[in-house]
């Protein structure tokens, strides 16, 4: 999967800075699938031709939030129908999804609920992504959710549990550092040991986002900066999978286009810093991935 | 649990207080709530695109008789699903300025005005006050579209209630209105963005009168009530 640099969300408040070309650091930009999608009992999304104009000037990612691929809902064949005619038009670098279940018996929750660890529902959710890879013709990239609770029948841990989905569908993962971090802190696990547990070659993506905290747990509110320790986590990460394209998101309290792009800008610093040259290569291990050599010149700002 | 029993009505709630600002305004935060308790019981929500949640909002308010009672209030939610369903509104055949200019006010008044992405695209260096040209009339409306050309898409307040009509007219594909629409999240805030005007839009909500904000090339001749629900 190629590296696009440093990306940000695309959501609406920054809609005239993007299309006026007031982008300074953000080298690609990621949309939620849904937002522009029509569905059988309701008219289109926004705008096609909103994203397509970003897509001419900007690599673009797909992901989505209602897939459901840990559900007992059978596939929604519509919603996979209207997915692979949105993913025609805009032709993004990948498409991702969560790894979690959205709702059942036909109602959407529009939330991100945990599944249970088990070789069961590795079978099943494993069944679900390649039904969906084969269905959309490409690879899925799953994301890991943050999570407020665990379930007793889980048999492994989490990222025990993403590896074994990654070794029977091929698909990609998606780190999402903050996510990492609040269920880091609300099960107690170790955030590196999960991070270092993943199988690097399949990791396409990261996330960073800001989170809030309620009494004793962390939640994932995408509502403020990134925090200090997901930063730590996130050189962490760097240090150790080399130079991975990621994306800072920001959905609550959305501040000015300026100051996201100033998220973004401390992302590829906090890269820049980690992976000195000659490092990145010998991180990860991944050919043609170093910082000298590469085809991207992604870790210097774009203009 | 409790995490996600909470996060689940309060999302829900959020959207639904985004998409009826006003609504809520009319009716305080209290009723509202119980509004939306009551809303979620009868619509949870099934689309995959959160943005429908209110779909059924307003038709709700209308077969509830603990709703329907509050004066302005099913007209008002039903007005700010439609300033925010126009943003979605499905492509639909167009109507060529000559026949925009032909069309009688009944027939005016009962097309659906469909979106067109470009409109989006003006000059932000217009002023507003200078862009917007007020008729008083339907007709009015008619005989300055006959003279344009189709090309040129409309950006168009419709009030009803004998509120008559504000226009606007422009080229597309510049610059972008849009930051002075896509940020206000409410059919209040849009009409502070385009008239300029806060006591205008506290009368407007008061009043409860119906209006829609339409970014209109493309005009269809089904009814307007239509608009509200697909």
């Amino acid at each position: 999967m190629s590296f696009l640099g440093f990306g940000a969300g695309l959501r609406p408040p920054h809609y005239c800075d993007i299309l006026e070309g007031r982008v300074r650091s953000v080298e690609w930009f990621e949309a939620i699938s849904e937002n522009f999608l029509g569905f059988k009992d309701s008219p289109e999304g926004r705008p096609l031709e909103l994203l397509l104009r970003v897509r001419k000037d900007f690599p673009v990612v797909m992901h989505g939030v209602s897939l459901s691929i840990g559900g007992t809902d059978p596939l929604n064949m519509t919603y996979l129908s209207s997915l692979k005619e949105l993913y025609a038009q805009v032709d993004p670098a990948w498409i991702s999804d969560h790894l979690c279940w959205t709702g059942v018996h036909g109602h959407n929750l529009h939330d991100l609920l945990p599944l249970p660890y088990t070789r069961e529902t590795v079978n099943h959710v494993a069944s679900r992504i390649k039904k969906v890879q084969d269905f959309l013709g490409r690879q899925l990239t799953i994301e890991n959710v943050s999570s407020y609770l665990s379930f007793s029948q889980s048999e492994m841990s989490e990222w025990e549990f993403l590896s074994e989905i990654y070794s029977k569908t091929g698909c990609g993962l998606l780190l999402d550092v903050n996510n990492v971090f609040v269920s880091a802190h609300n099960h107690g696990f170790d955030a590196e040991v999960y991070i270092r547990g993943l199988p690097m070659q399949a990791i396409t993506q990261i996330h960073l986002a800001g989170h809030s905290s309620a009494e004793a747990l962390l939640i994932d509110t995408h509502d403020a900066p990134v925090c200090e320790g997901v930063w730590d986590l996130y050189a962490f990460a760097i240090k150790h999978l080399g130079p991975i394209s990621t994306l800072v998101e920001w959905d609550g309290n959305i501040p000015s286009f300026e100051r996201l792009e100033e998220e973004v800008t401390h992302a590829r610093n906090i890269a820049l810093r980690t992976l000195k040259p000659g490092r990145a290569s010998a991180a990860s291990g991944r050919p043609g991935e170093d910082l000298h050599g590469s085809s991207r010149s992604a870790m210097a700002p774009p203009k | 649990m409790s995490v996600y029993a909470d996060a689940y009505f309060l999302r829900l709630k959020e959207i639904l207080s985004n998409d009826f600002e006003v609504s809520k305004k009319l009716m305080g935060s209290d009723l509202f709530h119980e509004l939306v308790v009551d809303y979620h019981q009868a619509h949870p929500p099934s689309s995959p695109n959160a943005a429908w949640v209110g779909k059924y909002f307003a038709a709700y308010i209308s077969s509830i008789s603990r709703w329907n009672e509050i004066v302005g209030l099913e007209s008002m939610a039903a007005l700010e699903w439609a300033s925010n369903e126009v943003v979605f509104e499905k492509w639909i055949d167009e109507v060529a300025s000559a026949q925009l200019g032909s069309m009688t006010a009944d027939a005016l008044s009962a097309s659906t005005f469909a979106t067109d992405a470009s409109v989006r695209f003006v000059r932000c260096e217009d002023l507003i006050e200078d862009l917007w040209l007020e008729r008083d009339t339907l007709e009015e409306l008619a005989v300055k579209a006959s003279g344009t050309n189709a090309e040129k898409p409309w950006i168009l307040v419709r009030r009803g209630n004998g509120g008559g009509i504000k226009f606007l007219r422009f080229s597309a594909g510049e610059k972008i209105l849009w930051d002075e629409i896509s940020q206000a999240q409410t059919l209040a805030e849009v009409c502070v963005k385009i008239e300029d005007s806060e006591e205008a839009c506290a009368s407007l909500a008061q009043l409860g009168l119906w209006s829609q904000i339409g970014l209109i090339k493309k005009i269809g001749k089904s009814s307007s009530s239509e608009n509200g629900e697909d």
